[in-house]
Order: C-alpha cells, then structure tokens, then sequence
C-alpha cells in the first residue's frame, strides 16, 4: 500500500460578530474575535454555548473537519468544564473532542472543537456531545450534531480539486446578544495545486 | 450581534478557486437570532 501524501487544509474561521458588525452597524468597531456577554449570574459560574444543537447538512465521506461550540462563563465564579465525551446515537463513531477538563474564569470562553475524520458509515448521524461543569444549574449540558454522510464516490481527481469539511450550517436559534464562531476546512484532493481568491467577502442573503 | 437584529438569517461566503469543476463554491451559515 501506498502512503498517500496529505496536504495541511486550508481553515476559513469567522467571528460572527465581525460579519455582523459590518454588515449592519457600520459605525462600530470591527471585533475580530467571539467575546462573551456581559456576566449575568451573580454568586456561581453560569455555564452557556452559542448554541445547543447544529445541523451540518450533508458532508462528505472523509470530511476530516472542525465543528466548533464557544464555551462561556456568565457567572462571577470560575468555570469548571469537563471532561467532555461524545455518544454516537445514530451511525458511526468517527468525531474526537477534547478530553482534558478546562477551567473557565468569569467572563471568558473557549471553543470546544470536534473533530471528523473519516466516516466509516453513509446515511443519517446523530451525536451527543456530553459536557459536565460545576454550573449548579446545569452539571451536565447535552450539545446534539447532526449531518449525513454522502456515498458519493469522489471522481478522479486530475487536477486541482475543491473540498469543504461541510458547505451549509444551521445552528438554529440563538440569542442576537450571543458571541457566535465558526469555521470551515478546505482541503485540495486533487493532483495540482489549488489556488484560492484571497478576497472572501461575506454576503448577507437573509437578515441584516 | 446587537439588538435589533433578530430573526432568521443567512450569511455565505464565496470561495473562488481554480477547480474546474467548482470554480466558485459557496458556504452558507443559518441561524436565527432571538431578541
């Protein structure tokens, strides 16, 4: 068997608020990183996500990508986070996150990834992602994953060839006052070399 | 987010790349903001 040469992928993260910033309120200041509201809780750490469930759509095969949840303490106490484990409900067991407990100070956050790398089953999946704090509100927190695998076969591949670890994301309802992140990962499967437009401009096509 | 811009929403990007097959790929990012 042939070792395959594996080129680094290409991340294209965002902030929301910076694309939101700049689509609707021109006169703020550009912020090129998630922060998290305002404490709210008073006494205690107050566990949040951006948002409790993702649909990804459907994704190929050998995605090998990130999804990401932003983790935040709402509280005036610190955060204990984890350690984290994931519950394969439908299809197969292929996502990784990190194991390792964090602790979260007042007014911070961090991004909690989940990694895919190939997926051993097509069809419809569904995960679990199970993380425990200290919040006495909320001991254990259920995040819920959902994409399908496509069975398309690649074709092959001469020359350069696109590939995105997801090309659509819904995270469903959040709050507006929420700090958002995501990203996507590109990576060239084809046999030359895949030149991107560095001018990537986000559109609004629904919202503000 | 800010206030006053709640409701159902879409952002995407264009990747523009030299892939013959996809030349512009186009990633979507749906949500819907609570006020």
């Amino acid at each position: 068997m042939k070792m395959r040469h594996v080129r680094a992928p290409f991340v294209l993260a965002a902030s929301l608020l910076a694309a939101a910033t700049a689509s609707c309120a021109p006169a703020a200041p550009a912020v090129t990183a998630p922060r998290p509201p305002t404490p709210a809780v008073r006494g205690a750490p107050a566990l949040a996500f951006d948002t409790l469930a993702v649909d990804m759509g459907t994704v190929p095969q050998d995605q090998m990508g990130v999804q990401t949840f932003v983790v935040m303490n709402r509280g005036d106490r610190p955060l204990h986070v984890g350690p984290t484990t994931i519950d394969v409900e439908q299809g197969c067991a292929t996502a990784k996150t990190v194991e390792q407990a964090t602790d979260i100070q007042p007014g911070d956050l961090v991004l909690l990834p989940i990694m895919f790398s190939r997926h051993t089953e097509t069809g419809p999946h569904r995960l679990r992602v199970k993380v425990p704090s200290n919040d006495p509100l909320k001991p254990m927190t259920a995040l819920s994953l959902r994409f399908t695998v496509s069975g398309d076969a690649p074709p092959p591949a001469a020359g350069p060839r696109l590939q995105v670890d997801k090309d659509m994301i819904d995270i469903g309802t959040v709050p507006s006052d929420w700090p958002m992140y995501e990203q996507f990962t590109l990576r060239n499967v084809g046999t030359a070399p895949l030149v991107l437009d560095k001018a990537l401009v986000v559109r609004v096509e629904e919202g503000c | 987010m800010h206030k006053g811009m709640g409701g159902p929403h879409v952002f995407a990007i264009d990747v523009r790349s030299n892939d013959p097959t996809q030349p512009v790929k186009t990633l979507r990012w749906r949500f819907n903001a609570r006020e």
